[in-house]
């Protein structure tokens, strides 16, 4: 069980259907959650050093998931991130493991496979 | 180069030059020159080689040799039109039209044609580009057929489906979590009816979603209402043809147009029905690539009160488990493709009050046929 400190999780998506499902499914399984609308609100308004992980959509139109990533990786930030994309292709999955991304999804989503993500994601 | 006709050619200041032929044979577009009355006075080297005929063989015939039916039959009729009208079709216009080889193959080939009046009879001289020859024919063949750059080449097809596969999968993404967060509520010892209720509605408003970007892409795909008018049919393959059959003589494919002379006009939305040709006739072109025989088949008959059109190939044909789903949305054989095409088509052609299928051909490879209403 966690505790209170360690149960917020990050959800970044363009699709506000999307996000809000996922805030929905994850709230049900116990966790707070925190949504972004984009990578750029991430960056500038999340609690970064309170957070669970990231799950984060690929394809938004300004910066990708990856590219996501990418910065927070360039600033030292070790957060476990799923990445969710609807075509997870040889070369993404190769460049997320390069970023040290600890799951790519394929949409829809299996539930079990992300929450058991996100509970192990501190361990 | 044989002289055409000699007997012709005495009053012929083009024939008499010596100067002007060596010039004209070094012009890269073929070049037929022809009388009134649509005798061949003058065909060039170029001409010899993209229609297979000597000069020989065909100075002094009717120039509807090198066309297919049923334009060979109308030939003589439009000079004969332009005589007592004046009224010009296609002098100093120019179009995409289907030529006929020496061997019985068809091709598209653009025919600028002028008139000269340089002695008692006038004359007309055609410069025919072979459009399945040209590197840049596929981007010439867009501009004139403008209409159909919308939606009709496989390529942009390709790309819709692409898109609408993203542009679903979020709504399918929504609503999957929605009911999977239903179905944990539920397997609580005493579940939270209300949350499950939310749940649901949230994932019917998705699914909702999902059918309002089916609609978008419907609606994309068949602008709307049909646009019906009464269209020459042939006229319409012919065009349809042209575009589609771009790159055929490169892929060895052999091309048949044969379109009954009496075919009617039928209330079509020309755009979408040309779409559907161009679609079928790309389908057979690369269901044909890499095998031992390529001959495509473009037919046109008139069938009592409707019209049936049939594109043949003599590829490997389809295989049993993909025929009975075929003409279902994102099932295909290709690699590349999105298996979008043949059910775009089939809702055009029924939409059209007609029918879209596919038999196999019995020389090898398969046929697809559709229907058109005529009245």
């Amino acid at each position: 069980m966690h505790d209170g400190s360690h149960r917020l999780v990050a959800v970044v998506d363009d699709d506000d259907a999307v996000r809000d499902s996922l805030r929905f499914l994850l709230e049900i399984a116990g966790y707070s959650v925190a949504s972004y609308g984009s990578a750029a609100q991430f960056l500038h308004e999340a609690p970064i050093g309170e957070l669970v992980c990231l799950v984060v959509d690929q394809h938004m139109p300004d910066q990708t998931g990856l590219q996501l990533v990418a910065r927070l990786r360039a600033q030292g930030v070790s957060l476990p991130v799923a990445l969710i994309t609807g075509s997870p292709s040889a070369d993404l999955v190769r460049l997320a493991r390069e970023l040290s991304v600890a799951k790519v999804m394929e949409k829809p989503l299996d539930d079990d496979v992300l929450l058991d993500f996100i509970e192990h994601a501190r361990d | 180069m044989q002289q055409p006709d000699a007997t012709a050619s005495s009053d012929l200041a083009v024939s008499d030059s010596a100067l002007l032929r060596s010039i004209l044979e070094t012009v890269p577009d073929a070049m037929i020159v022809i009388d009134e009355h649509g005798t061949v006075r003058f065909f060039s080297s170029a001409a010899e080689r993209l229609f297979g005929y000597t000069a020989g063989e065909v100075g002094g015939k009717n120039v509807n040799l090198l066309m297919p039916s049923p334009y060979r039959e109308q030939h003589d009729g439009y000079l004969d039109r332009y005589r007592r009208t004046g009224e010009r079709r296609i002098i100093g216009i120019g179009r995409v039209v289907v030529g006929r080889r020496k061997d019985g193959s068809t091709f598209p080939m653009e025919l600028s044609v002028g008139e000269a009046h340089q002695t008692h009879q006038p004359l007309f001289t055609g410069f025919v580009r072979d459009l399945t020859e040209r590197q840049q024919t596929e981007r010439r063949l867009h501009e004139l057929q403008d209409g159909l750059l919308h939606v009709s080449r496989v390529h942009s097809m390709g790309e819709m489906a692409a898109a609408l596969a993203h542009e679903l999968n979020q709504p399918l993404t929504a609503t999957s979590n929605y009911v999977r967060a239903a179905l944990r509520l539920l397997a609580a010892p005493e579940p939270d009816l209300a949350q499950v209720r939310q749940a649901m509605t949230h994932a019917v408003e998705q699914t909702l979603r999902s059918g309002e970007i089916i609609r978008r892409l419907r609606a994309f795909v068949a602008r709307g209402e049909l646009a019906r008018e009464y269209e020459s049919i042939a006229k319409l393959i012919e065009e349809a043809s042209g575009l589609a059959l771009v790159g055929a003589k490169e892929r060895g494919v052999k091309v048949m147009i044969t379109i009954d002379p009496d075919l009617a006009e039928a209330p079509v939305d020309r755009v979408q029905v040309q779409q559907v040709l161009l679609n079928l006739i790309r389908n057979a072109m690369e269901a044909m690539d890499g095998g031992a025989t390529r001959e495509l088949t473009v037919a046109a008959s008139k069938r009592g009160d409707h019209v049936l059109v049939s594109v043949a190939d003599t590829g490997s044909g389809v295989p049993p488990e993909i025929a009975a789903k075929l003409f279902q949305p994102f099932v295909t054989t290709k690699a590349e493709g999105m298996g979008i095409g043949l059910s775009v088509s089939r809702t055009i052609i029924e939409a059209h009050g007609g029918r879209l299928w596919m038999e196999p051909n019995t020389t090898g490879g398969s046929v697809f046929h559709f229907t058109l209403p005529t009245d």
